[in-house]
């Protein structure tokens, strides 16, 4: 035994070397999303430009950039959907205008918190791209956040399981409304509030969005109703959202403009100035 | 006389790793115009180990050094995988720069004081060239960058060297 450690003593040096470097490898391209990067893209290029053999494995690794093109063409689309528009029915002459209200940007997000109180999501879109304070975020399965703040290249934005958000929301099926907050319990539940106890409620009842801000268009997904319960004495519901976004698992999210958003904000600065 | 070189060596590491990540890290981002470098000093910590230290248990000590610095700078293996380079190369510079005489492995320590300033310049700056380099490899990642790695690594080298010159010459350890 004695023997074996002065063996490793001397010579076990390499091995130690080895197994370390290989822990910060490890370390270094799971927690740095740049290296990641590169290290993803890199690859590509690489392989890319050797034998045929590795073609598949090129493919393969160039599947981060056929999903790129692909959100953007899915944020295209969300912009043709029927919640975007604002129609204008003349009843006189009964001709319909329809106006373009919403439009949406494809954004990738680079940083992401789930365990803290407050989180925050940083997408790789900026003021270059018009992303300005204030618009709407939401992913594949629901609602994301709110832009908080922007810079030339990237903006944060507060998302649900930030115990700052608010945010109200609508019951699809009864459309009454409710505000959603956070208990900082954890990333895939929030809470529903003031929601009045005649309501009729079920599990799995959807919850999306309200439509009443000029952040969110009407009816995008925030989760479902997953416990609810009545406290004695009290006049509301205290409900469980299962929230339908999954943020340990954020990649692509989409990010609103409202066409109308300064419109809207000016007349309503006039009626709170009176 | 041990016990002597352990204390010293922790008191060092705690050091250098508030000086460095409360202090130097800050530096360069302070600067606008002139930021694409670090300033390192943590691996004169490395450098000063006694000879007599086992390898592996300098290329651990190594390791925790780097990690330590990681935490600071929000860069988790990077620091490290550096910190763990230079303590594998050691042995093999210092017995490149091996003196006439040779070294005394269980009493030797790699300092000014025992060696002199022109050894311990070549050997400390040769081994902060290597951590520098391999901090920046790991850091961009890929040789694509190449001229990136060689150009930071040059404006790093060149500020930490004035730095760990610096630190020798305040504190000239012994231990």
């Amino acid at each position: 035994m004695g023997n074996l450690l002065n063996l490793f003593l001397k010579y076990g040096g390499f091995v130690v070397f080895l197994a370390l470097e290989g822990l910060c490898m490890y370390l270094v391209v799971n927690n740095n999303q740049d290296q990641e990067e590169i290290y993803v893209s890199s690859a590509r290029v690489i392989s890319g430009s050797t034998l045929q053999a590795w073609d598949a494995t090129s493919n393969f690794l160039s599947l981060g950039s056929i999903a790129d093109s692909l959100a953007t063409e899915n944020a295209e689309l969300y912009s043709h959907m029927e919640n975007s528009k604002f129609i204008q029915t003349i009843l006189i002459d009964t001709a319909e205008v329809i106006e373009q209200q919403f439009t949406y940007l494809e954004a990738k997000v680079i940083k992401n918190s789930t365990n803290k109180t407050n989180n925050f999501i940083t997408l790789n879109r900026g003021l270059k791209h018009g992303v300005e304070k204030k618009m709407g975020v939401f992913g594949k399965h629901g609602m994301v956040g709110i832009v908080r703040s922007v810079s030339t290249n990237f903006c944060v934005v507060m998302p649900i399981i930030n115990v700052q958000y608010k945010a109200s929301a609508t019951l699809k099926k009864s459309n009454y409304f409710g505000s959603l907050v956070w208990d900082a319990q954890n990333a895939s539940t929030a809470k529903l509030e003031a929601i009045p106890k005649h309501i009729e409620l079920a599990k799995g009842d959807s919850i999306v969005t309200s439509g009443y801000s000029s952040i969110f268009p009407e009816g995008i997904m925030i989760g479902v109703v997953d416990e609810f319960n009545l406290e004695s004495g009290s006049n509301f519901y205290t409900i469980d959202v299962k929230l339908g976004t999954n943020f340990y698992d954020l990649k692509y999210v989409y990010i609103i403009k409202n066409l109308f958003a300064k419109e809207l904000e000016l007349l309503e600065e006039e009626v709170s100035d009176e | 006389m041990s016990n002597n070189i352990i204390v010293a060596n922790v008191l060092r590491f705690i050091f250098l790793l508030l000086l460095q990540g409360l202090v130097l890290q800050r530096i360069p981002n302070m600067l606008e115009n002139f930021n694409q470098f670090e300033i390192f000093i943590y691996p004169i910590f490395i450098f000063l180990l006694p000879f007599k230290t086992p390898h592996p248990l300098l290329i651990l000590l190594g390791f925790l050094m780097g990690i330590s610095v990681d935490f600071f700078y929000d860069s988790p293996g990077v620091h490290a995988s550096a910190g763990v380079f230079v303590a594998y190369i050691r042995p093999f510079v210092a017995s490149i720069l091996q003196p006439r005489e040779g070294y005394n492995n269980s009493i030797d320590i790699p300092t000014v004081d025992r060696f002199g300033i022109s050894w311990f310049a070549t050997y400390s700056l040769i081994l902060l060239f290597a951590h520098i380099f391999f901090y920046y490899a790991v850091e961009i990642f890929t040789f694509w960058y190449f001229w990136k790695i060689i150009l930071n690594t040059i404006t790093s080298f060149m500020i930490s060297a004035v730095f760990i010159m610096l630190f020798q010459t305040l504190f000239n350890p012994k231990a």
